[in-house]
């Protein structure tokens, strides 16, 4: 127990400031927390989601490159399907160096064995296109739209993959954004028991002495010699009450 | 009544529970976990809250009974509030009404749950629940009685408020020797219990956090299954021997250990305790034998261990009872009314007192039959005092008003009669399952939030004897008129 009223009204006001600046910080490093999930979100996963969407995109060409090819347009339909083929493969490059959930390598190891059967298909369905009649163009390219929708099923899984991995990081975030404003909420009720205790103390180490002493420099007369305020205490209100005891007692002596 | 000598214990009360989740918290930050926060900053608010009264309040020399039951009882309230806290800052399945009933139940030693995932906790609130059982098991006012300085009469006025005089029957020695003794049992008894556990294959954290839920009978566990979960029968008996101790008057068990005469063989009360564990046991095997075709040894390993878990008020699992016949259910009832011994860390009315009934009644009878003959009830060779008597006869009659009182509320909210009766008694009597919805396997997370709140009320009620809390409203009302 400290003595003086100084220190008691300081300690209190210091553990006061202690308790909020530590709810500061702890909310400053959970909102830090919500933060790193949003840039988890946009760095991670929307960039898989918006890898798997160019893999759609240039597997769909792909694909018309070689109807193109096989209707009679080669030089445009081989020009289609190169660029559908570098453009895949730099999405799936740039999807393997991004990977952030769990098994994620699996699928695109999926997309890339399915979307290379699919590739070579195409290729060799190019390579000896000449050879073969209409109808016969048309059974070959009913046969590579199987391996078009086997892939196109891979780049689907790894695209609902990462869109879960966003509403997993969603809830995460959710609940980074509740626990951030805890230390708040409990800080609030926290210093509100706070005021009423300090009130207590003030009304019964500040209040109550002074007005006891009040009480006793009032009911004084010159026959009662001192002044007794029951302080118990050993802080400045009972230095007050001595150092009037000590002024009647020179008062009388004069 | 000197409203600061309270706030100064009370402030005693949080900074011990402070300790605990500095604790909970290092776990936490060791283990990268999402929970350091809400642990860290509930240690912080604790030592803060706790800290400030120490400031002001000079030191108190002398503490009246008065004083001392409301420091006992609000200590209680408040040491479940901001053990609640934790929980509440979390978050995931803990409402507020989930977080408070979790806090109650950890600290009151129920093992009563909301949880529906509890292996989804984090390793440092896992800590903290188990802990909840910990500090509550030997009592949190105990526990900062034995950490203070010693003070003429602060320490005898908590105590008494604390403990009931039925446990301090064999016992003449000072309140401090006493909180020692029950301390170094509980504590001895954890220690080896962790051994043991660790020994038979739990892992260090698992066995850490089921030795404080077995010797403090709470049965809050860190995997879904309870006990279930590890299959393992060494475990399972392990546990069930030290379920029973628990449930024992922890003076006789040291006065055993030094070899005193008064002892856990030579006690009549423990004897006859026993007998009916015994009997209970083995009329569930025969019944579980017969009615749904358990082998012998496996009718034996589960009735055994769920008789001792309900009975010393641990609450722990090896399977969901609820499929149980109705006569095995009706006998594990009877076990989660009458169980655990005064003096023991269990809740609920205490064999003792129903010992204490019986004997009494034979008195009366006796009287009946010769008005003129002098009779008097012992108890272990110790004569019971007519108020003593009184006392517990008023216990018993209360917790049952009360028990009905809490049933019917329940089943005004429109829970079924199996869920409402089991969920009042089993929370009165800080067993922690019943049966309904609510059995061995299950969890009280399907109640309403009023549900929770009046079974928190319920389980606080249990842990504090119901006697004191009664007389200190009488106290304070009286005192506001």
């Amino acid at each position: 127990m400290l003595k003086s009223l100084r220190a008691k009204i300081f300690s209190s006001f210091v553990l006061l400031v202690l308790m909020l600046v530590i709810a500061g910080i702890m909310s400053i490093i959970e909102f830090n927390k919500v933060g790193v999930s949003i840039k988890n979100v946009m760095d991670n996963n929307y960039k898989s989601i918006e890898q798997t969407k160019y893999m759609l995109d240039a597997l769909e060409r792909e694909d018309s490159g070689l109807l193109m090819y096989l209707m009679g347009n080669r030089e445009q339909g081989s020009q289609t399907i190169d660029y559908a083929y570098s453009a895949i493969q730099n999405a799936i490059k740039i999807a393997r160096n991004n990977i952030t959930e769990k098994d994620e390598g699996k699928y695109i190891d999926n997309v890339t064995k399915e979307y290379e059967k699919f590739h070579f298909s195409v290729k060799q369905t190019t390579d000896t296109s000449e050879k073969f009649t209409l109808e016969e163009k048309n059974e070959i390219y009913l046969q590579n739209q199987q391996l078009f929708f086997a892939t196109k099923k891979t780049i689907n899984e790894l695209m609902q993959l990462n869109q879960d991995g966003i509403y997993k990081q969603t809830d995460t975030m959710k609940e980074n954004a509740k626990r951030a404003m805890m230390p708040g909420i409990v800080s609030i009720v926290a210093a509100i028991v706070f005021a009423l205790l300090l009130n207590f103390f003030i009304s019964e180490y500040f209040i109550n002495p002074i007005n006891r002493l009040i009480d006793g420099v009032k009911s004084y007369y010159p026959e009662k010699g001192r002044i007794d305020a029951k302080i118990n205490l050993q802080d400045e209100i009972k230095t007050l009450e001595s150092e009037i005891n000590n002024l009647i007692i020179r008062s009388k002596v004069k | 009544m000197r409203t600061k000598a309270i706030a100064k214990y009370l402030g005693f009360v949080l900074l011990f529970n402070a300790l605990f989740l500095y604790i909970s918290a290092a776990i936490s930050f060791f283990l990268h976990e999402n929970s350091l926060t809400p642990l860290l900053y509930s240690a912080v608010v604790c030592t803060i809250l706790g800290l400030f009264p120490q400031i002001f309040v000079e030191k108190i020399d002398e503490i009246n009974f008065r004083e001392g039951m409301a420091i006992s009882v609000f200590g209680w309230i408040l040491t479940c509030f901001a053990g609640a806290v934790p929980y509440f800052m979390w978050g995931g399945e803990f409402t507020l009404a989930n977080a408070i009933f979790e806090s109650v139940s950890g600290y009151t030693t129920t093992g009563a749950t909301i949880l529906q995932n509890v292996e989804g906790l984090t390793n440092g609130l896992l800590f903290w629940r188990s802990s909840t059982h910990f500090i509550g098991g030997i009592g949190i006012i105990l526990f900062v009685l034995l950490i203070l300085p010693d003070s003429k009469g602060v320490r005898t006025s908590i105590y008494r408020s604390e403990v009931s005089g039925l446990s301090l029957m064999n016992f003449s020695m000072r309140a401090r020797r006493i909180i020692y003794i029950i301390s170094i049992v509980y504590i001895s008894l954890t220690v080896i219990l962790i051994t043991l556990l660790w020994a038979l294959g739990m892992s260090f954290f698992d066995a850490v956090c089921h030795s404080f839920g077995t010797i403090a009978t709470g049965g809050f566990s860190t995997k879904n299954l309870s006990i279930a979960h590890y299959n393992n029968v060494g475990i399972e008996v392990t546990l069930t021997i030290f379920m029973y101790l628990s449930s024992l008057h922890f003076g006789l068990l040291f006065l055993t250990f030094i070899g005193n005469k008064n002892n856990i063989f030579t006690s009549k009360v423990i004897q006859a305790y026993t007998l009916v564990i015994i009997a209970g046991i083995l009329l569930i095997t025969f019944n579980l034998m017969k009615s749904s075709n358990y082998s012998w040894s496996e009718g034996l390993r589960h009735a055994s261990f769920q008789v001792v878990s309900l009975t010393s008020t641990t609450g722990s699992a090896t399977l969901d009872t609820d499929v149980w016949p109705l006569f095995s259910k009706i006998i594990l009832i009877y076990f989660t009314i009458v169980c655990a011994m005064v003096g023991s860390t269990g809740g609920g009315i205490k064999f003792d007192r129903i010992y204490l009934f019986f004997a009494s009644l034979r008195r009366r009878i006796k009287l009946i039959q010769h008005p003129q003959g002098i009779y008097v009830t012992k108890m272990n060779g110790n004569i019971v005092t007519e108020e003593l008597e009184l006392q517990t006869m008023a216990f018993i009659i209360l917790y049952i008003i009360i028990f009905f009182v809490v049933t019917l509320l329940l089943s005004a909210m429109d829970i079924d009669g199996m869920t409402a009766f089991t969920a009042s008694i089993t929370t009165i009597g800080n067993v922690g399952p019943g049966f309904g919805k609510i059995s061995s396997l299950s969890n009280f997370s399907g109640l309403p939030d009023a549900a929770k709140y009046l079974l928190s009320v319920n389980m606080l009620l249990g842990r504090l004897e119901i006697l004191n809390v009664i007389t200190l409203l009488l106290i304070l009302i009286k005192k506001n008129k």
